[in-house]
């Protein structure tokens, strides 16, 4: 009875280990079906690895998109978890899947560049990621509890200059768009303030709403709602224009800090798909993206749409990683 | 202005039509059997049907993940009796109670005692969000960083009340369980520890993995090792029903509403969630008893503790993230992402653009947990069957569906492998008498340990001590002083104890007594 038993357990396991597949494709490089032709593709549904967890930002957008993806293209997107700091561990696993066309990844500007560049990721974004697109972008705006006593920009600034290191701003992670924001202002007002860290956007609107921090850089798209409803104060924002939600709020360029930043979504595949496919996913795309009920549901979500080709962002990309390097050298935070 | 009573009359009638009551049951019983199954966790039933929620309206989609995520939650707690083997992280402390009773024969009376708990948790859950919308959330924010720390701390203090007979042992576990957290990259700056160079570990080790391994697969091992045909002999006690509510009424009234409210306000605590209600609950519920020694060996009042603190859970993770767009648990995070999708933005507009679907959704909540009663029943009774499935079959299985669950966490071998490691060592450590509850307790409230205690170090740089943040705050003084109350007690107790026995010695030396 012991042997039988033992027997079972050991075939079991066998089968469903052989089930568990390690890599983060569906199907390795050499198994692709004969008979595919560049007119079939895609064949079989396609795997979408999200660097975070379920129901986040960057989740809900490829959900959004999800919805009408199956019509485009005729297949599924297969939805992949693989969370970890701060999407830097999905995001090397994607840079080494097959380049089969049937692995595509969902990440975040400027952590694509920002990650490498600081140590925190390991990829290199032009050479290891080909671009689909960007569909949303966001700016950041600089916010203060509700009981603050600052108003505008300038309270803050001169306090800060006043009091170096005697006051903190929050923010939702390190090497996202908020910490580009940061570093580009303490850079040209001259200010010395604690940077403090949260482990993502909730967090740090908690922080803010409680009032346990003196001020805060974040997303528009997680900040907004609370700024209209007037329990957190904005003072600026690192938009070309007003945002016409909180009309109120002056941009950056407007007070005489020219900063322009946004954090956006962007969609790329690992380095090295054949052009067709390529194209063919970069076409489709965008002909989502133009769709109005693709635009209307990004906007009922708290998206701002805003779109860039696959090619003209590779552009954008080696544009802002010079600009990246010396902002991360000045603060000492670039990788040796 | 929102009249908020005319909302809840509009969504309590929206709930009741007969396609959402469809869509309720369905869910429950989808909910219930993902959460049986040990290795899948209700988080993971929620993420598949989120799609499909998609193609329905945002009221009936809403609907069915709730009712998912209250069957989910409750459903843990049949693996945990009939198997001792949680079937999600929130039942982890039904396995105490729950597991001694099955071995007893009084499995059934387990099984229903924690569904009703489960269902009188999640109503009282459900109804302190119903009423307590905004002035709740308000208070959980009053909880910052330093008070999370605090609360961490006193959730380990409770590691000293767990292990009764060793303290150290105890403590050793949960020491254990906050070292291996340390594994993997520092939450500040992203620094590999304790990695020894593998890129693997640079994941760090995941909570799931480890109490799959640690109360499944090692649980898999113990059954091994006794000769038994079968896990448990089952027994078929006609009357259940009406025992145990006539036992609820007689001694659990009190237990039943505190460790709701815990449960309630520990959901409310974004980042906290129901393993960590169910194990407070767990605690408070055998500190405040007058007979704490029968906590473990089977008895009721710990299977109402855990069940009913981790149902109430699920209506206090919706308040900060109806209210304030943060979610109070890792499901209500999915359920926020569905909310976006469908176009409802929470937070304090979301009364004012969707209170009606909204609202539809909290007082669905009223009616999934009164459904529940009736499809848990039916459920019970299937699932009471597996004690009648030969250890021969179940062993297996459950180990497959182990690797599944550990696989399924991040799509990656090395949780699987951690699984393993976990197991064995979970394993001799049981051998060792070294307990998997303060393990578990570990490596559950170390990562929210660590972060909170690394932000409040933080914030203390600019202001005038550390003291101002960690201490001369109301709420932190208030944690700090239970923690202290929660390490003497035990302690306490046992002085007393041994005073006692001593003058007993006493008395009987001089008089005459056998």
């Amino acid at each position: 009875m012991k042997k039988i038993f033992v027997v079972l357990i050991i075939i079991t396991l066998i089968f469903s280990l052989a089930g568990c597949s390690g890599q983060s494709g569906d199907e390795p490089k050499n198994s692709e079906p004969k008979k595919a032709t560049k007119k079939d593709y895609p064949t079989r549904p396609i795997t979408l690895i999200i660097p975070y967890g379920p129901g986040g930002g960057c989740d809900t957008q490829a959900r959004i998109l999800e919805t009408f993806f199956k019509d485009e293209f005729g297949q599924g997107l297969n939805f992949v978890y693989k969370q970890g700091a701060g999407g830097a561990v999905g995001t090397a696993e994607a840079a080494k899947a097959a380049p089969d066309g049937y692995n595509m990844l969902s990440f975040g500007f400027p952590h694509v560049v920002l990650f490498p560049l600081s140590g925190t990721g390991k990829w290199e974004p032009l050479e290891d990621f080909d671009y689909l697109a960007q569909v949303a972008s966001d700016p950041q705006v600089l916010v203060v509890p509700k009981e603050s006593p600052f108003n505008t920009l300038e309270d803050f600034i001169t306090y800060a200059k006043d009091n170096p290191e005697k006051v903190n701003i929050s923010l939702p992670g390190l090497y996202g768009g908020a910490h580009n924001v940061q570093l580009r202002l303490f850079d040209m007002a001259g200010i010395n303030v604690k940077v403090i860290p949260f482990q993502g956007g909730s967090a740090q609107t908690a922080a803010l709403l409680g009032g346990e921090v003196d001020s805060g850089l974040g997303n528009f798209a997680n900040l907004s709602e609370e700024i209209k409803a007037g329990n957190i104060k904005a003072l600026a924002v690192s938009a070309e224009e007003r945002r016409k939600e909180i009309s109120n709020t002056p941009t950056f360029k407007e007070l005489g800090y020219n900063i322009i930043s946004t954090e956006s979504r962007i969609w790329m595949v690992p380095k090295g798909v054949e052009t067709k496919k390529l194209e063919r996913l970069r076409e489709g795309i965008e002909k989502i993206w133009n769709k109005p009920e693709y635009q209307k549901k990004m906007i009922e979500a708290g998206y701002t749409l805003d779109w860039i080709s696959g090619e003209d962002f590779e552009q954008y990309l080696k544009d802002y990683e010079k600009e990246a390097k010396v902002l991360l050298e000045k603060a000492g935070l670039l990788k040796k | 202005m929102v009249n908020t009573w005319e909302l809840m009359w509009v969504g309590l009638v929206n709930s009741f039509t007969p396609y959402h009551i469809l869509l309720i049951i369905g869910g429950l019983a989808g909910g219930i059997f993902v959460g049986t199954l040990p290795g899948l966790a209700a988080i993971m039933g929620i993420t598949l049907m989120m799609p499909f929620t998609f193609a329905m309206d945002p009221a009936s989609g809403l609907v069915m993940l709730g009712a998912i995520y209250c069957g989910g939650i409750y459903g843990g707690a049949n693996a945990s009796i009939l198997l001792n083997t949680p079937g999600t992280p929130a039942a982890i402390c039904t396995t105490f109670d729950g597991w001694p009773m099955t071995k007893k024969g009084r499995g059934s009376e387990a099984l229903f005692g924690s569904l009703a708990a489960s269902v009188i948790g999640g109503l009282i859950g459900t109804f302190l969000l119903v009423i307590g919308f905004a002035p709740l959330a308000k208070l959980s924010l009053e909880f910052g960083p330093p008070e999370f720390f605090w609360l961490t701390i006193f959730g380990l203090s409770t590691i000293a009340a767990m292990s009764s007979g060793n303290i150290v042992k105890g403590l050793l576990g949960g020491a254990i369980g906050l070292f291996v957290t340390t594994i993997g990259l520092d939450p500040f700056q992203s620094t590999p520890r304790f990695n020894f160079g593998f890129d693997s570990l640079i994941l760090g080790i995941d909570m799931v993995p480890v109490v799959l391994g640690v109360f499944c697969f090692a649980q898999m091992l113990v059954l091994l090792e006794t000769n038994d045909a079968y896990v448990a002999e089952y027994q078929h006690t006609k009357g259940v029903v009406l025992k145990v509510f006539r036992k609820f009424f007689k001694d659990c009234k009190i237990n039943l509403i505190r460790s709701s409210i815990i449960g309630t306000l520990i959901g409310m605590l974004p980042g906290a969630g129901a393993c960590i209600a169910s194990l407070i609950s767990y605690n408070e519920a055998k500190r405040w008893d007058k007979n704490p020694g029968r906590y473990g060996t089977g008895v009721m009042e710990g299977i109402v503790a855990s069940e009913a603190a981790n149902n109430a859970m699920i209506g206090g993770s919706l308040v900060p993230m109806l209210a304030l767009g943060i979610p109070g648990s890792a499901i209500a995070a999915v359920i926020q992402g569905g909310l976006l999708a469908h176009g409802m933005r929470p937070g304090s507009q979301l009364l004012l653009t969707s209170g009606e679907i909204a609202y539809t959704f909290i007082m669905s909540l009223i009616l999934s947990n009164i459904l529940m009663l009736f499809v848990g029943y039916y459920m019970i009774k299937l699932s009471s069957r597996i004690l009648k499935v030969p250890n021969y079959v179940i062993i297996p299985t459950i180990l497959v569906l182990s690797v599944i669950g550990s696989y399924s966490i991040r799509n990656s071998m090395f949780d699987v492998k951690v699984m393993f490691v976990a197991g064995i060592l979970g394993y001799l450590f049981s051998k060792l008498k070294i307990d998997a509850g303060p393990i578990a307790l570990g490596i559950v409230l170390g990562p929210i340990a660590e972060n909170n205690l690394g932000l409040s170090l933080m914030l203390a740089e600019t202001k005038p001590s550390l003291w101002h943040v960690l201490v001369f705050r109301p709420i932190s003084t208030i944690l700090i002083v239970m923690c202290i109350l929660s390490v003497m007690t035990p302690l306490i107790l046992e002085w007393k104890n041994k005073k006692t026995s001593t003058n007993q010695k006493f008395k009987c030396n001089t008089s005459s007594c056998g």
